[in-house]
């Protein structure tokens, strides 16, 4: 078992990690760092899993990590595509430029 | 469990699995003149994995395999044989649509194949992490699906809005999973299950957080009120045929998962997240029904349709789990059949890029079109849940469960916003039947791999209407293997 007041503050400071990057995800106009946004949000998750994971003594958790990067490196694969695809459309990578469709 | 690996439950999907990639090479080794055979191999492919439920069904091999982590058990079979049967009607959807907006390319069946992996791992997962990964599959191919019309602007609007909104959606899910991972100790539902049976204040907390983040990971996918924003946008966006998918298929899987956690696992909190669930049931059907009468677009009004319908299958969640799952089972079949088929009117009648998309090009459709216009009017009265079709009997149980399990207000509001709905469903059929065409009729001739899907949409609709006995019993047996 692990010193108790530092799985707690790990996880404050992954739910912190957390926040920041959802606050980033409204607030910020720009794809590229929106995504970085969502990449932050999800490192939060990382440090999350590894903290709960010293707390159980077992690994799993920090197993658990690899499949989040994993999956995360699909995702900004198909992300960046998508925005490359766009950015041949439009010479922006303002969100708020992206409104054909509304109601 | 056993030493040996024994990958049987998971054969559909490896079918499915496999068939997509079959589909990427026969389209990679087929010369450039020539056209790949991409959508009768995606269909057998279908098929054999529909093949293999039913052996699965009818045999052994259903136990939890690979550390407890998938089972093929009556729940998961019933919703693989859905999501197959929904993937099968998608791709006789697609041919004529895909040459008619010259996409006919193989990645998209390739696509369609992939996103149907996910969808059958999400309903047959037994465990969050396998969960969140089968849910990526399913995502990742469908963000491409929805951007796969290069030359269309609104179709990478599309993609990028559904990419975002999924990305930000999955944290939330993945957030959720790693604080009830520090509940448990373990991801799986079964450990989950006996953990939050015993919690602590410490543990409840966490616990409550945990499942409040995978309530807003699952809205996003089911598309439920105030996480349906991108819905319509992407729904509209979107090559019909993977509108039709997403809307059916998506739905029905992430409403498969969301039960499989909600009202199994974590039914010891029912009574935290059920207040929850019911608000967002009522937002949902509200805004849904509502924006959805401000509408000109058949497909964005169909999109805000599609949010108002996760709001009825939400309300049915309240009840007990055995009761809510036969209704919820039993009105995504209807859904999915519905849904597909008033879509693929609209898919199979583009033309060189155009389909009806509104009330005048629909207009007189019934002198021209007896036997379409027929179709989608049984479709939309369907989506109203007017008796004799099978809207009204999936309606009638989701409410009935909301009031067995003492929840009448919840009910009243899901039947008053049905009554809502008619205006714009019914609109659409007034328009076809007694209002005189506008200009030549410049639509595409139904195709007939088309007419096939919406013939068997069509006649589902009906007959689950009148004789839905069978169906609901599958869905009785189904649910039961949840409790």
């Amino acid at each position: 078992m692990e010193n108790p007041a530092f799985v707690h503050h790990a996880v404050v400071l992954s739910l912190i990690l957390f926040a920041l990057g959802t606050l980033g995800v409204f607030l910020r106009r720009n794809v590229i760092t929106v995504l970085m946004c969502v990449e932050l949000m999800l490192n939060g998750v990382n440090l999350a899993f590894v903290a709960f994971s010293r707390a159980q003594g077992t690994l799993d958790g920090q197993v658990l990590v690899f499949f989040v990067m994993v999956v995360a490196a699909a995702e900004a694969a198909v992300g960046l595509a998508i925005v490359i695809a766009l950015h041949r459309h439009r010479d922006t990578l303002d969100l708020d430029a992206f409104n054909l469709m509304k109601g | 469990m056993s030493g040996e690996l024994d990958l049987r439950p998971l054969v559909p999907a490896i079918i499915v699995g496999v068939t997509g990639l079959v589909v990427l090479l026969a389209q990679a080794f087929t010369p450039k003149d020539r056209r790949a055979p991409s959508a009768p191999l995606s269909l057998t492919g279908l098929l054999a994995a529909l093949a293999a439920v039913w052996l699965l069904a009818s045999g052994g091999g259903r136990g939890a395999v690979l550390a407890n982590a998938v089972s093929a058990d009556a729940y998961s079979l019933f919703f693989q044989a859905l999501l197959l049967g929904i993937a099968a009607v998608a791709v006789l959807l697609s041919p004529s649509y895909l040459r008619a907006n010259g996409l006919d390319r193989g990645e998209y069946y390739a696509l369609l194949l992939f996103s149907v992996v996910g969808m059958l791992g999400l309903v047959s997962s037994l465990e969050l992490v396998s969960m969140f990964v089968a849910l990526e599959i399913m995502s990742i191919a469908l963000y491409g699906m929805a951007g796969l019309y290069r030359s269309r602007m609104e179709s990478q609007e599309a993609a990028l809005k559904y990419f975002v909104t999924g990305a930000f959606s999955s944290a939330f899910f993945l957030y959720g999973v790693a604080l009830l991972y520090g509940v448990s100790g373990s991801t799986s539902l079964d450990r989950l299950e006996w953990a939050v049976s015993t919690l602590t204040t410490d543990s409840a907390a966490l616990a409550l957080l945990g499942a409040g983040m995978l309530l807003v990971g699952f809205g996003f996918k089911i598309a439920s009120v105030p996480f349906h924003m991108w819905a319509p946008d992407v729904y509209e966006g979107a090559p019909t045929p993977a509108t039709a998918l997403m809307s059916a298929g998506v739905k029905a899987a992430a409403f498969g998962a969301l039960l499989r956690v909600f009202g199994s696992a974590l039914h010891a909190l029912a009574g935290e997240w059920q207040p929850l669930v019911a608000s967002l049931a009522v937002i949902t059907m509200v805004v849904g029904n509502l924006a959805a009468l401000a509408q000109g677009n058949l497909k964005r009004m169909l999109a805000f349709s599609s949010v108002a319908h996760a709001g009825y299958v939400l309300t049915a969640l309240v009840a007990s789990p055995g009761q809510a799952g036969e209704a919820v089972l039993f009105y995504l079949v209807v859904y999915g059949a519905v849904n597909l088929g008033a879509f693929g009117t609209i898919a199979a009648l583009s033309r060189e890029g155009r389909e009806p998309l509104s009330l005048g090009d629909v207009a007189g459709m019934a002198e021209r079109r007896p036997a379409l216009a027929a179709a989608l009017a049984v479709f939309l009265v369907s989506l109203t849940g007017i008796p004799v079709t099978a809207g009204f009997v999936g309606k009638f149980y989701l409410f009935n469960a909301a009031v067995t399990a003492g929840w009448v207000g919840l009910a009243l509001v899901g039947v008053l916003m049905s009554v809502v709905s008619a205006y714009y469903y019914l609109r659409v059929v007034v328009a076809m039947y007694m209002r005189d065409p506008l200009g030549e009729d410049t639509w595409a001739r139904v195709s007939p791999s088309a007419t096939v899907a919406l013939a068997l949409s069509a006649v589902i609709t009906l007959v689950l209407g009148i004789y839905p006995a069978p169906v609901l019993t599958l869905a009785r047996i189904a649910a039961r293997s949840l409790l």
